[in-house]
């Protein structure tokens, strides 16, 4: 009798250990979060000037955006690293199609996406069907969308857009910057499909423990290569949105974007393990760089010490990884 | 299974076909080099796919096409990687080439590579960025960034009447551009006591990060009254910050390079100055001093091509430069 009782009190003390630590996990970020955010106000009353609020979620939108397929990538226990290379492809691409009286806006669209969406499935088919680690295909990816994009641009920035394919990325509705409508209908769309659909558990179980998913009965090829291919169409609507941004196609955008994608999903809680993470999550991490960023620029701090303060930040938060696997 | 593993073969068949048609064009470019009697020289630069390197390129190629049949230029792209460009200039000592002429990507990491070049005899030209052990080097053909710097700087203050507050845009830091053309600011601000630094950060010498940064200080409540950027796509990135911000023709805005771009950036009056580097003519004089050295004549020490302001009614001007 007492042993038991001491048993079910010992279980009793671990469960409620092990919920600590997993609400630790889940909202230590938003702490952190919230904790900058108070810190920045204190210094800089401005951070909260509503302007400035929407410049920052502006400026985290297209790293938020490639974020959200890296995600996914990632759960699955891959990696992308071609998502800056992509970008410049789609970007140069992109901006041959969209000057004014050209084509209809749709055409510049439809054809970015086709070409992030090709890159993707490329990726996919080599790393699902040819076996190839992750981590090499998409490096391969990485430097050989770079060349195209140069070859295609000859090296240089390609100008003069449309009225309409400038609103893309510079225009506002009702007063809120067109990317951030764009960042929250990729981000609705993104989270459905990774919590409420069959390919969404099937990515889940595939990151969880592949040989297990493959024994279930999931096909994991097809589902991979979708996953790759979600992102590539990701990466493309960013290229899109920064070209219009940028008023240029340039064969050079993008260029470490994929590290800054990579550390918003791991900051935002996905495990570079696989089978964890959320699109929440990764929302969260591109606003604490994103909020970094603008708020150390607010306080003028030097750029050298910026630098310092990020690496700090995603240390801590893998970091943080870590502890909730033991 | 066996179709799998066939199908993965053929893939990965394509993907290294791809990978060497697509990254190694300037390698492949030295096969044709086996025939004796011409002269050969060879190229290394920093990063083709930079503005500026493309306009410099070209004017090399240009200069190389009047060259004529005796001589062949090989092109490298470092990728402003310091090792890879000490690899190629390896595999140019090992190919015994006539001449070289090097844009280094690091000047203190190039030093040994520089040694190397010089020990087996053969001439050196740096273009556009100065060694730190220039003395090896034949010549050195290029403009001053301090003197960019300087140009950008006076013209900024005398539109500012002598008294404001500027934000500085900077290149990557650490980079020698960079170094110089700050060096250029300071010695004209000096002159200079009522212009205000309030704000320095680095864009890395892109357009998004400069307008990132420029966004930010814009919201931060700073009073601003002019930006001087260390290249033109900064301050172009700039410009759109100020342009979404409604400031237009409020803050002025200064670049340097004179990109195309730039230009038009100019025109529309966005832009308040950018400094022209003669790019081109860069490329050019590097590629006929290599020239003349290859053939064993005697070159001047340095050939130092000049920078210049470039203001809105001289736009079409330079514009035409790059037909």
């Amino acid at each position: 009798m007492m042993e038991k009782d001491v048993l079910s009190e010992t279980q009793k003390g671990v469960k409620s250990r092990v919920k600590l630590a997993s609400n630790i996990q889940r909202y230590g970020m938003v702490l952190v979060f919230f904790l900058m955010v108070t810190i920045i106000t204190i210094l800089s009353p401005r951070f909260l000037d509503p302007r400035n609020l929407l410049n920052v979620v502006r400026q985290i939108s297209i790293i938020s955006i490639v974020g959200f397929g890296v995600t996914m990538v990632i759960i699955t226990t891959g990696i992308d690293l071609s998502s800056g290379s992509v970008i410049a492809l789609v970007s140069v691409v992109t901006a041959s199609l969209a000057h004014p009286n050209q084509y209809p806006l749709i055409i510049p669209i439809l054809v970015g996406l086709l070409v992030g969406g090709i890159t993707g499935l490329i990726n996919g088919t080599l790393i699902a069907i040819g076996k190839l680690p992750a981590f090499i295909a998409t490096l391969g990816m990485m430097i050989t969308a770079r060349g195209l994009a140069l070859i295609y641009s000859d090296g240089r920035p390609i100008t003069n857009f449309s009225e309409s394919f400038n609103f893309l990325g510079q225009g506002y509705l009702f007063g809120v910057p067109f990317p951030i409508y764009v960042l929250a209908l990729t981000a609705l769309i993104s989270h459905i499909i990774l919590k409420h659909t069959k390919f969404g558990k099937y990515v889940y179980a595939i990151g969880g423990n592949e040989q297990a998913a493959i024994i279930s009965g999931i096909d994991v090829v097809k589902y991979k290569i979708l996953v790759y291919t979600y992102a590539g169409i990701m990466t493309a609507i960013a290229g899109i949105l920064l070209t219009s941004r940028l008023s240029a196609g340039q064969p050079t955008a993008g260029v470490g974007y994929e590290l800054d994608a990579i550390a918003a999903a791991v900051i935002g809680g996905t495990s570079l393990n696989g089978g964890i993470g959320t699109i929440p999550g990764t929302i969260l991490g591109a606003l604490i760089m994103g909020t970094l960023n603008n708020g150390l620029d607010l306080l003028h701090v030097s750029a050298y010490w910026q630098q310092v303060v990020k690496g700090f930040i995603i240390v801590g938060a893998v970091l943080m990884d870590k502890q909730r696997r033991i | 299974m066996k179709m799998r593993k066939i199908l993965s073969i053929v893939l990965i068949l394509m993907f290294v076909v791809g990978l060497l048609t697509g990254c190694n064009k300037s390698d492949s470019q030295t096969q044709g080099q086996n025939q004796e009697t011409k002269k050969v020289i060879g190229v290394l630069l920093c990063d083709f796919s930079d503005q500026f390197q493309v306009y410099m390129k070209k004017g090399m190629e240009e200069a190389a096409k009047e060259l004529g049949d005796e001589f062949q230029v090989i092109f490298y792209d470092a990728k402003y990687d310091a090792n890879e460009q000490l690899r190629q200039a390896e595999n140019l000592i090992t190919q015994k080439v006539d001449a070289i002429v090097l844009m280094a990507v690091d000047r203190e990491a190039a030093k040994p590579m520089v040694q190397a070049i010089h020990d087996a005899g053969i001439p050196l030209i740096s273009v556009n960025r100065m060694l730190a052990n220039q003395e090896l080097a034949v010549s050195y053909v290029g403009s001053d960034d301090i003197q960019a710097g300087e140009i950008q700087m006076k013209a900024l203050a005398e539109a500012l009447g002598g008294k404001g507050n500027i934000v500085i845009l900077h290149g990557s830091y650490g980079h020698e551009p960079e170094i110089r053309r700050q060096q250029g600011y300071m010695n004209i601000l000096k002159d200079y006591p009522d212009i205000k630094i309030v704000a320095e950060n680095t864009g890395d010498w892109y357009r998004d990060k400069g307008m990132k940064v420029m966004e930010n200080w814009l919201r931060s409540g700073l009073q601003i009254d002019a930006v001087a950027a260390h290249n033109d796509e900064m301050a172009i990135g700039a410009a759109l910050a100020i342009e979404d911000a409604g400031l237009l023709g409020k803050i002025k805005v200064a670049g340097i390079d004179a990109t195309p771009e730039a230009i038009d950036f100019l025109k529309k009056g966005k832009l308040t100055y950018t400094v022209f580097q003669d790019a081109k003519g860069q490329g050019r004089t590097a590629i006929e001093v290599a020239a003349k050295a290859a053939k064993g004549e005697k070159v001047e020490k340095e050939y130092i091509i000049p920078f210049e302001l470039v203001t809105p009614d001289k736009a079409d001007e330079y514009l035409q430069r790059y037909q």
